[in-house]
Formats: C-alpha cells, structure tokens, sequence
C-alpha cells in the first residue's frame, strides 16, 4: 500500500533564495505564490511543481501572460530562471578554479580578477590557489579559506579578516574557488585559521573565515609556536596552548581574556614560510560563568558543545517565475514524501 | 535469510555512519598539522618520517597516553619490533604513501602478526595506521589544489562518541501482518542518537598531507 507524508507551510519572501528542511527528503515539492494570485500581476509565476526524475533546479509553471489576462504553462528550464534544488548541507563543494592576476599588499589583501561572479561580499568564501614552480609570491595564503569583503565586479574583491600581507618576489597568478555552505563544516564550533592577534590586555584575535563563535565559549591556541618544527616565525609563540575565554564578538574578530601586551607581535607567514602549518584557535568547551555575565538577552550556555548542524531539504529559488517569489510575497509550500507499506 | 542478511547489511550502514560522522567531527574541530617534510612542492606536502615524529612529539608534549603496546621482537627473519603506538586512521588512498616512509614496518613483518588489527596498515615509529575506504579526504584543499588527506592522530580517550539518552543504536523490524492490512511487506531499519565529541582537543591531531 502506497502512502504519502506531507509537510506544508508558508512564508514571506525577502526577494532571495529560501531553504526548507526536509528531514525525510522528499519525493514532489510545489509552491503557490498567494500575492501573485491575489494581485493577478502580469508575466509572474502563481503555481511551481517538481518532482523525483525532474532535473534539478526546474519547476513546472503556471504563470500569469504579458497582459495578465490568461494564465500559462512553463518550465523553469524553458524561461531560464531557478526551480528547486535539493540540499544536504553536509556535503561542501568546491567550485570551479577560476584565475586571478595578483594578490596585493593592501590592507586588506586584494584578489585581482577579471571574474568576480558568485562572490558576495561579507558573506562568500574562497579558497586560494597557486601553481607549482612559480616565483612564491604570496603563497602563504594558498590552500586557506577567506571570507570575501568588498567586491568591485569583475576587478578585484578583498580577504575581509586578512591584515596587509608580506609577499615578496614579482606577482604571479593563481586561481580561486567559491566553497560551498559559506565554509563552515556542518559540525559546530569549528576550529579557524587565525589571521592575526592583537598585543592587549585582552588580545583581539582575527580569523580568515568568519568563526560563529559566542560570547563564553572557551578557546585553544594552537601553532602558534613555530610555522614548522625549527621555524618561529609567527613571533607571538607565548599564546600557543593557551585557553581563554570568549568575552566578545564580531563576524571576524573575537576578544578573549588572555594578557598578551607582553608578548611578541604576531606575524602572519611570509612567502619564504612556505610549506607551514597555519595558527589555529580551536573550540574546547564553554566558560558558564562568562556566559552567564552577559546582559539580557544573554548567551545560549550550552553553545560550546558539539552540535551536527547538517541538514537535508530543498531550496527555492528567488523571483518572479520562480518559487521563493519576489520581496514581500507571501508563498504557500508543500513537500511531500512516498512510502510504501 | 533475508532478514539475517538484511540486519547484516543495516549493521554494516549502521557503523559506517558512524564513522562518518565522527570522522566529519575530527575534521572540522581537531587542531591540525601540516606534513611539510615531504618534496612534491605542496603545501601540506606528501607525508614523511619527520612529519610523523612532529605529530608523535606533540601527543607527548601534551602528555597523551599511547593505545596499544608495543610488539616484542622476536628471533624471526624479516620482522621488527613494534613501539607502542597512538592510532593513525587515514584512507586506503594513503598506503602507497606509507609504503615510502622511512621506518615504515608492513603487519605482515609484526613479529606477531596476530597482534596487527584486522584495518591496519603497518606502523611508522610510535603510530599505527589504521586504513579505510571512507577514510577523511578535503577535497582541493591544498595550496596547488590537490586534495588533503586527513590523518587523524590520537591518544587514549582522545574523543568519544556519546549515545543520546534513550537513543543508542535499535534495530527496527516490522512483521507484514502489523505493517499493512493484507500483510504483504515488511518493514526493517535502525535509528540512533549520538554525538562525537574530542574530550581533550590536546590528544587528537590531525596530520595533514597529500599524495607524492
């Protein structure tokens, strides 16, 4: 006997691609677009359809025509617009390498590129690329993770939490690839290439990708020692194995309550580091008395622990013919999973 | 039958996804190291003996106990004795890589070869490799854009994996005559609850390489 589970809901939309969870997956998925129906706006999509054996990222359509008169049929394929795609955000891709002419010494670093395409400032994560046997300019940045800061189209786009960088050796080209789900690794809190430390009463630690960390969570410092075994080149080498607490926060700054106006300057690697094992800070636990000093609305006192943040479900694609709709629509969902008994 | 061979295969997906997932957990929250003896010019670089004593050293700097105990050697022609050892566990893709390591002692050359496990690989100086398919890779994570292997290092209770209260591992079987009304099908399956945890970040490293 064959049966169905069905889950429904509904949402506004803010104009951008939308994630449901559906932890059973799913085997058809369709949206109506209430705001659409209500207005009988010319040329926008009222109805999406997709189903298991559909490609992904397509949809049948039902839309309004030009003159909002009659209603139509069509593929998102057809009109070239997003459909529905399925997710399991525990599986980071890596996209295609796509070439750079040159990383500056700016603050912060620029990535000089004739292609800028998917990059979204503040939010993306790149990873960068060199070639072997070319002069290794700025290659201490090769095979780490960025998060993306400003972006000019098509020029250059900056590493947010990157100080100025000590390439020597004439500029060479590389490539870089967008990674997929921000970067983050789907168990949380994870550990973070750091970019640099303050000298401070309490240090003021930057990461290469935002970390997500929370106020009261407690941290290890670790390689900071040396660049390898017999270099010590990152200068601040009293902070290594070090734990401190997490006392405040930005997207890619943290300040723990370790004293190091004592110790050495950090020092990114240079060029002539290459090969080295980048300083990282990794997550050990949580400080609940930390925590519990915050002020309202206060901090979760469990965020230290381990958590699996993996989840399956579909996204909806944005915009007039598409699923997710454009801002402010209001979208009746329903997914629904087969089974047999 | 079928059901002994269902339960056999759910058993073996069972495990697996376990291990999944713990290997996932080690990836994304173990401080790491990079191997930066090896010659291929990458960053990490293949794995060599220097990288495998900076890994070795760290657990003992940190004070972390070894798990297995070394093998004595015995008088018999092509063995070696064995240190006692943390566990390295990597994927299959690496072996042709230990291979070349300086030091390296296949299991079959233990002087005891019943005391190798049955994923083993052979050991290196205090390390024991241990080798499977679904073993840890980053793909393209490499400076050149290779991928990057994981070796997970680790002491004794390094990390744990911890069943959720009333959720460790079940096997569910369903007869037909309460899974439909003509009693046609059966239904099989599992469920768990746990989550992986390191319980001391200092006694779990990972070793980070790629392939000569």
């Amino acid at each position: 006997m064959s049966n169905s589970t069905i889950l429904r809901g509904h949402f506004v939309s803010a104009g951008q691609d939308v994630f449901i969870p559906l932890r059973s997956g799913y085997s058809a998925v369709k949206t109506r677009n209430w705001s659409i129906y209500s207005a009988q706006t010319a040329a926008n999509g009222i109805n999406y359809y997709w189903q298991l054996g559909m490609a992904q990222n397509d949809a049948m359509i039902e839309l309004f025509n030009g003159a909002g008169t009659a209603i139509t049929a069509d593929t998102a394929a057809n009109l070239g617009v997003g459909g529905f795609t399925f997710t399991d955000t525990s599986i980071q891709t890596v996209g295609v390498p796509i070439v750079f002419t040159q990383v500056t010494n700016a603050a912060p670093p620029l990535v000089l590129t004739a292609n800028t395409a998917g990059l979204i400032a503040n939010q993306t994560v790149v990873r960068l690329y060199f070639q072997n046997g070319v002069a290794p300019y700025a290659q201490q940045l090769a095979g780490i993770d960025f998060t993306v800061g400003a972006v000019v189209n098509n020029v250059s786009f900056s590493l947010l939490n990157m100080p100025v960088i000590v390439a020597t050796g004439a500029p060479v080209a590389g490539t870089y690839s967008i990674i997929s789900g921000a970067g983050v690794p789907y168990w949380y809190p994870s550990r973070r290439v750091i970019s640099n430390i303050t000298n401070a009463a309490q240090a003021v630690v930057s990461t290469t990708v935002d970390h997500a960390y929370q106020v009261g969570q407690q941290v290890r410092f670790s390689n900071v020692n040396q660049v390898r075994p017999g270099s010590l080149a990152y200068g601040m080498f009293q902070i290594n194995n070090l734990t401190g607490n997490i006392v405040a926060t930005t997207a890619g700054t943290f300040t723990v309550d370790i004293d190091t106006t004592g110790f050495g300057a950090f020092a990114f690697p240079v060029t002539a580091n290459y090969p080295f094992t980048p300083a990282v800070v990794v997550p050990v636990g949580e400080d609940t008395a930390t925590a519990l000093a915050q002020p309202a609305p206060g901090v979760n006192i469990l965020s230290g622990a381990t958590i699996n943040t993996a989840e399956i479900g579909v996204i909806l694609a944005a915009g007039i013919t598409s699923p997710a709709g454009s801002n402010g629509d209001i979208i009746y969902w329903e997914a629904s999973t087969d089974f047999n008994l | 039958m079928v059901l002994n061979e269902c339960a056999a295969r759910l058993g073996i997906s069972l495990r697996q996804t376990e291990d999944q997932l713990t290997r996932d957990m080690l990836q994304a929250t173990a401080s790491f190291i990079n191997c930066t003896g090896g010659v291929n010019g990458d960053n990490p670089t293949n794995i060599t003996r220097f990288d495998v004593d900076t890994v070795v050293r760290a657990l003992l700097n940190n004070n972390a106990y070894t798990i297995l105990d070394n093998i004595e050697g015995e008088d018999k022609f092509g063995t070696a004795p064995v240190r006692d050892a943390y566990f390295a566990m990597c994927s299959t893709n690496l072996t042709g890589n230990l291979d070349q390591v300086q030091g390296f002692i296949q299991k079959n050359q233990y002087p005891s070869p019943m005391n190798a496990l049955r994923s083993e690989w052979g050991s290196i100086g205090n390390l024991r490799f241990l080798i499977s398919s679904i073993g840890s890779v980053t793909p393209n994570a490499s400076a050149l854009n290779a991928n990057v292997y994981n070796i997970f290092v680790t002491g004794m209770e390094g990390y744990a994996c911890i069943e959720q209260d009333g959720f460790s591992a079940t096997f569910i079987y369903r007869p037909p005559i309460y899974d439909g009304p003509l009693a046609l099908n059966a239904s099989v399956g599992y469920k768990f609850a746990e989550v992986p945890r390191i319980t001391n970040d200092l006694w779990v490293l990972n070793l980070r390489s790629t392939l000569i």
